[in-house]
């Protein structure tokens, strides 16, 4: 009988088990106090402190007319953060992409997203300030921006939390974890659009 | 630690509280380390990802979407860090032919089966399996059983589709129990 077909077959629940005592490393015992040297303490501006003052939650007693009056005022506060926002969270813009790239115009087609942004290596991955434009009539997604010329990976990552590859690019190719990445080749100082 | 928790660490963070940042940074370097180490097989690079991976998360935290869990935004980024870090060592390894880092095996703690030597050896044959197992299915079964991911947790972790980490958790048990020698009756 080959090995594998012996049948002490270990059940899901158990293999789960045991994968979930396998044990961690240990990290050096300086690795926290390196972490915790290198931080400095946040500088937010007014909004977001006022932001995160209306967040934090009070125990207060009021009368009827200053309820009604903070009441009134929550929701004009609120109003204007909501519309600012664009929902819970802050949204702040990246710096400036690097202004000397070639210009590459990046296409999407998926008109049931509701956000897609462009990802890959020459933002390390991260979605901050390259969210892409909606085009409702056509559910076109776009954007443009100036790359280095060289070889790029990258991807669309749609709704925040799945990344999909360009259907479209010059090669795809898997990384480590299994994701399908799109690589793009940039040549030269002429634009290009994907 | 619940979400509530966080919550409030995070928000106290936010407002210029650094020390509080050390109650995450405790909580979740072993998870972020062991994933850098497994991948990198080097001490040193894994604990230089760790800190980088940090790092960036203190200062995207005003991004962090509060009433989610922050572990797996965190490993999100820790992801993203080591995917950026293999990408770069690949090309270096291109130019210049270095071998690889080896991988290093995780031995169980023996204290998990104190006096049954049968529950050790099973431990012990578990994490050799896992070792052998490609990185694409160990992750998703180390996030879904260890670190209590739901299955959309890990989808957004890894940027594939729920149905994929479905699959891939899936697969992954069966090559665990086939490298193990052992029968797996759902193929």
């Amino acid at each position: 009988m080959r090995q594998h077909e012996r049948q002490d077959r270990i059940p899901d629940d158990k293999l789960g088990e045991w994968i979930r005592k396998l044990p961690y490393p240990e990290p050096g015992p300086d690795l926290t106090r390196r972490i915790m040297s290198g931080l400095e303490p946040k500088k937010l501006g007014w909004f977001q402190r006022l932001y995160l003052k209306v967040r934090t939650p009070v125990t207060v007693s009021v009368s009827p007319l200053y309820a009604a009056t903070a009441v009134l005022l929550l929701c004009i506060t609120g109003g204007v953060f909501y519309y600012q926002l664009g929902g819970y969270g802050f949204t702040i813009q990246n710096g400036p992409r690097n202004a000397n790239g070639v210009p590459v115009v990046f296409h999407f087609k998926d008109s049931a997203a509701r956000t897609v942004a462009l990802i890959g290596t020459f933002n390390n991955w991260d979605p901050d300030g390259y969210e892409m434009i909606h085009d409702p009539g056509t559910g076109n997604w776009m954007i443009q921006i100036r790359l280095a010329p060289g070889k790029h990976d990258y991807v669309f990552w749609v709704d925040g939390e799945k990344a999909a590859p360009d259907p479209n690019a010059d090669l795809i190719r898997e990384d480590d974890f299994g994701t399908r990445n799109s690589v793009l080749f940039v040549k030269g100082n002429h634009g290009q659009a994907i | 630690m619940d979400r509530q928790d966080e919550k409030h660490i995070i928000e106290a963070v936010l407002q210029g509280d650094v020390p509080e940042y050390r109650i995450l940074v405790e909580r979740y370097q072993r998870p972020v380390y062991s994933m850098m180490l497994r991948l990198t097989g080097s001490v040193m690079t894994a604990e230089d990802l760790t800190q980088d991976v940090f790092t960036r998360a203190y200062e995207k935290l005003h991004t962090f979407k509060a009433g989610r869990r922050f572990f797996p935004w965190l490993y999100t980024i820790a992801v993203n860090r080591c995917r950026d870090h293999l990408r770069r060592k690949k090309k270096r390894q291109d130019l210049f032919s270095e071998e690889p880092d080896g991988f290093r095996p995780s031995a169980p703690d023996p204290g998990t089966c104190a006096n049954q030597p049968d529950c050790l050896m099973e431990a012990n044959r578990v994490a050799e399996a896992m070792e052998q197992l490609p990185v694409k299915y160990s992750e998703p079964l180390l996030l879904y059983y260890r670190e209590e991911f739901s299955v959309k947790e890990i989808a957004g972790a890894l940027g594939i589709s729920v149905s994929a980490a479905k699959v891939r958790i899936h697969r992954g048990r069966g090559l665990l129990r086939r490298i193990m020698g052992v029968s797996d009756e759902t193929t």
